[in-house]
This record gives structure tokens, sequence and C-alpha cells, in this order.
């Protein structure tokens, strides 16, 4: 490795597990879409984070793949997205509310 | 000099062309879904048949066909272990398509987009499988869970469907994003997302170093933790009752069967191919597996036990059946080469027979619906063998070798793999099996007594019709569970040449 990604990805996993904490611990489907959209962004930072401090194959450091990969995740959780608020959208036309301790028809 | 053979790329180009084409035709179709669903049928059908051919010819290629490269890197790796998973997937989506539009007509959700959609999620799984980059893994497993999670709530004025979409959604999204995170990490260890690359890396030559252990092996927990939730295992496996009860059972069928098998493919393919080269590394990895099969199938078994709705039993089967899938993979671990070729064509074998089995009790479920809904409780199911009897015998056979009762499929598949495991010296694991299977016994025994000894309670199996694609969905599976059990040399011989040829 060339320098040292260290804090960048020390601040990404700290993303990371707030965006989990999000997840497990908040009611609204929004909130939580948030907090999955934070974990996966947190992963782009790490990925285009250690993408910068890889050697090079000739002289020097960075490497494209990271960045690369972060454009494919950034549109792949853009699709993603689009289902699931849709999903949200439904859930709310048949109930009024989108609070996931409501969806109680089928047990955890 | 990198070779590039751009048919490698067919199995999945097939399904993805005819799902867009279809896809975007189908509103023009219109009230007449018959055609749409005859068209994809067919579609459905090729992507049978491409990969079969491609197998029988592959062994002019040299078994390995590869393209879409970037810079040396191959994205799409086309082999024999990838061709048999791309088979399979291709016969799920076959058997599952003969029972959609009944069901759909029955519970009155019928929309022409679900066929193409099919094709889509077929598509993706050919590409998860059929790569050797983790970037196109990644990939592919999105093309399959998007598609799933519009499957899954297809009828949007049923609340049932929409939790399970939902729950689905959030909990496989949670999920990738540990896929991700887990990339990011191996990228920063290796410098390389590619398997090949990735083992280099961790055996330490062609010039590719390791430059952080502590990196990679987070980035391994990462990717397992995706994975496990994918295929269910326990602790993860909490998601999938609900969602397989929710969605619409030809839906369930699908996802039962496929998404494990591209789910364990995987697996197989990153777990051999990439870290399995240095003992330091597995001795990280095997315990874990071992442990997550152990209890995987440990609480599938014992959670099924106090259903009483048929289709969320057979929910917790699978999660029991994933634990056995697991535990194909452990010996892989003695690094040895015969454990390797044991265990994977265990693990693939295991796999086709789980597919018919677990499709073909799916099916007769299927057929349980009144007022527009699931109606899969027990007692609907009591005394079947006296009103329909030859509905019974085949759901008794699905259920049979669901158990693991000679000469049915569920029986082989399991004894290779007790004997892939027992051969790779772990004793303690195929007595757990044993246990479990025992445990597993009881429930499906619980459904047969009540399927062939009780009376009929209600009148819903009377009314019944089965409708002409189901029957010969179910007559496939039947046959299928039969010639597997009797003659599984048939496929387990081809497997095992298949695992020997994919070169780890």
């Amino acid at each position: 490795m060339v320098g040292d990604p260290g804090p960048y990805l020390l601040l990404a996993t700290i993303l990371f597990v707030i965006g989990a904490f999000g997840v497990i611990s908040r009611r609204g489907a929004i909130t939580i879409l948030m907090s999955i959209e934070l974990m996966l962004n947190s992963a782009n930072l790490a990925l285009v984070a250690v993408s910068r401090f890889l050697p090079a194959a000739g002289q020097g450091a960075g490497i494209p793949d990271g960045q690369v990969i972060g454009f494919l995740v950034l549109a792949i959780a853009a699709a993603e997205v689009a289902v699931g608020l849709a999903i949200v959208i439904a859930m709310f036309r048949l109930r009024e509310s989108v609070d996931v301790d409501l969806a109680r028809l089928l047990r955890w | 000099m990198p070779v590039f053979q751009h048919f490698a790329a067919l199995p999945t180009l097939v399904p993805a062309a005819f799902g867009l084409v279809f896809l975007v035709f189908a509103p023009f179709i219109g009230n007449d879904k018959k055609w749409l669903w005859a068209f994809t049928t067919a579609a459905m059908g090729l992507t049978i048949v491409i990969p079969a051919i491609m197998l029988a010819k592959i062994g002019l290629y040299g078994d390995v066909l590869e393209t879409a490269g970037v810079a040396g890197n191959f994205m799409v790796r086309t082999d024999r272990l990838a061709l048999w998973l791309d088979i399979l997937f291709g016969v799920a989506g076959l058997l599952a398509l003969l029972i959609t539009p009944a069901y759909l007509d029955r519970s009155d959700s019928h929309r022409p987009e679900v066929y193409p959609l099919f094709l889509i999620a077929v598509a993706g799984m050919t590409m998860m499988v059929g790569s050797n980059h983790l970037v196109m893994i990644f990939v592919g497993l999105e093309v399959l869970s998007i598609t799933l999670y519009v499957l899954c709530g297809l009828a949007r004025d049923r609340s049932v469907q929409i939790e399970a979409a939902l729950k689905y959604f959030l909990l496989g999204a949670f999920s990738t994003s540990f896929l991700v995170f887990g990339l990011a990490l191996i990228l920063g260890a290796t410098g390389r997302l590619d398997l090949p690359g990735v083992a280099s890396a961790v055996i330490g030559i062609g010039g590719v170093e390791l430059h952080d252990r502590a990196l990679l092996l987070a980035g391994l927990a990462m990717f397992l933790i995706a994975f496990a939730f994918k295929v269910g295992a326990v602790p993860f496996h909490f998601w999938m009752p609900d969602v397989y009860q929710g969605a619409p059972t030809p839906v369930t069928a699908f996802m039962a069967a496929g998404t494990k098998a591209a789910a364990f493919g995987v697996l197989l393919r990153v777990l051999y191919v990439a870290f399995s080269g240095a003992d330091e590394i597995v001795s990280r990895w095997a315990p874990i597996i071992a442990l997550l099969a152990v209890a995987t199938m440990l609480v599938g078994n014992v959670l099924a036990l106090v259903q009483t709705r048929v289709k969320r039993l057979l929910a917790y089967s699978s999660v029991a059946h994933a634990g056995y899938l697991l535990l194909a993979l452990v010996p892989a671990s003695t690094g040895e080469y015969t454990g390797k070729i044991l265990g994977g064509s265990a693990l693939l074998f295991y796999l086709f027979t789980y597919t018919f089995m677990t499709i073909g009790a799916f099916i007769v479920v299927s057929l349980f619906q009144s007022d527009r809904e699931d109606a899969d409780h027990f007692s609907q199911f009591a005394g079947l063998w006296h009103r329909r009897p030859l509905l019974a015998a085949a759901m008794g056979v699905f259920l049979l070798s669901l158990t693991g009762i000679p000469p049915l499929g569920g029986f082989t598949g399991k004894y290779v793999v007790f004997l892939s495991v027992l051969d790779a010296g772990h004793p303690v694991l195929a007595v757990v099996m044993g246990i479990a299977a025992v445990i597993g016994a009881a429930y499906y025994l619980r459904v047969l007594m009540l399927m062939f000894i009780a009376k009929p309670e209600e009148d819903l199996s009377a009314r019944m019709v089965v409708p002409g694609p189901a029957g010969l969905a179910l007559a496939i599976a039947v046959i299928a569970t039969f010639v597997l059990g009797i003659a599984p040399f048939l496929l387990y011989d081809p497997l095992l040449t298949a695992m020997r040829a994919t070169a780890f």
C-alpha cells in the first residue's frame, strides 16, 4: 500500500455501523431505506479510498477499479431504491402508514 | 494472450434478451396473456437447451469459455460448473412458469409483465455463477434480487404479498450493503477483485501481494454474512419463512430452488477458487461454515416442527436444507483435491435433487387456494388421499424425498453429502446431519399421516381442479425425483467431471 487508507476506512466503518443501527432500530420504512443508503455509500467511500492508496501497476499510487465499481454500485442502488419506494408506496396505499411494526400479518 | 470466445455469455444473454424484449412488448399484447406465457415458456426452454448444447461441446474448448475481458481480466467465465447450474435455473424457471398462469388467475392478480421477469431473474442467476469476478457476481445478484422483490409483491392490493415484498426488500438491501462493503475490503487487501487474482494474493504468488491480512478476513466475513442472508442460514434466516409464506406460491417455488442454487454456486466458486489456497485462511472460514451448517440444520428442523401451515413448513424445511448444503462446503477445508471434488459435486447433486422435490411440493401447495387466498393450512390437506389419490401420492413422494427415504432423490442427495463429509474426516458433523434428518422426518411424516390417514375435513380438495400445465410440472418433478434416486450416477458422474474440469 502507498500511504495509509486507515482513517478513510475508519470513517466508512463508522458510517456503516450507524446505518446498520438505523436499519435495526427504526420503524419507518423510509428511514430504514435511508439507513440502507448510508450503508451502501459508506461501502462506496471505502471502495474509492482503498483504490486511491493501492499501488499502481507502473509507478505511484491509485488504481481505477474502486472508482469504477463505485459508479456501478450507485447505479444499482438507484435501481434498488426505485423498486423499494414502489413497494413502500403500495404498502402506504393499503395501510395509510409506512410503519414496519404494523406489518404483522406475517410473524417475524 | 487471452482468447475471447464471445458465445461464452450466451447462457446469460439469451434469457436477458428475451426477458427485455417481452417486457417491452407485454403492455401491447393486451388481454391475451396466453401468448406471452407461451413465448416466455419457449424462451425458458431455450435457456435450458443452450447451456445443454454448450455443455456437450465445451470439451472442444478446453472446458472453459471466457469473454468480456477488460485489461486481461475475464468477466464472464463459462465452465461445466456454470453450465450445469444454468440448466438447473432454467428447469426451476420452467417449472415455476408452468404453474404461474393458473395460480394468478385463481388469486385474480394476473399481470402480463410477470412472465418476462422470470427470464430476467434467470439471467441474473446465470450471471452470478458464470463469472470469475466479484463485481459480476454482485451485479448478477442484484439483477436477481431486484426482480424477485417485484415478483414477491405481484398483487399490489394484497397486504400479505406487499408485506412479504417489503421484508424481502429491506433485508435484501441490508445484506447487499454487507456484500459491497466486503468487496471494498477485499479490494483494499489484495488490489484485485477477480477470483484468480484474489487467490494469488492469498497464496502470495504471481506478483500480487497481500497488503493486509486482517482486511482480507474482514472482507471475507462480510461476504459470508451477505450470502448467509441469501441462502437463509441461521442466524440470518428469520426473513425466509415470512417471505416464502407471503409471496405467490410459484414465485416461492422459484426462489426456494433457483436463488438457493445461485447463492450456493457463488459460495462454491468463491470459497474454492479464491480462498482455499492458504491453510491459514481456510482455517478461518471452514469452522464458521461448519458452525453455520450445524445451527441451520438443527434450528430449521426444530422450528418446522411447530408449524401449522404447509407453505410455512416448507419454508422452514428450506432453511434446514440450506444447512445440509452448507455442510457440503466443509470438505473443501481439508485443502485436498479429492475433498474439494467430492464436496463440490455432492453440493451440486443435492441442489438438483432439492430443486425437483421442493418445487414439486410447492406445486401441490399452489393448487390449494380459496377465495383468492392461499389455503395451505394443515386441515386443508387432511384426507387428501381419499379425495385426490394422485395428488396425495405426488405430494407423498416429495415429502418422503425431502425426508431422505430411499429410493428417492432426497436420499441419494443426503447420502453423497454425508459421504463427502465423512471422507473429509468430520464424523461429528456427519452424525449431526443424521440427527437433524431424523428430527426433520417427524414433521414430514406428520403431513403424510394427515394426508393418508386422517378423514377429510374441508371440501376444498374436492372442488380443486388440476390444470394441465401444473399436472405436467408435477409429472416432471415426480419422475426426476425417482430417476435421481434410482440412477443417481446419470447425474453424479457428469457433475464429478464438471468439478474436476473446473480447475480449482
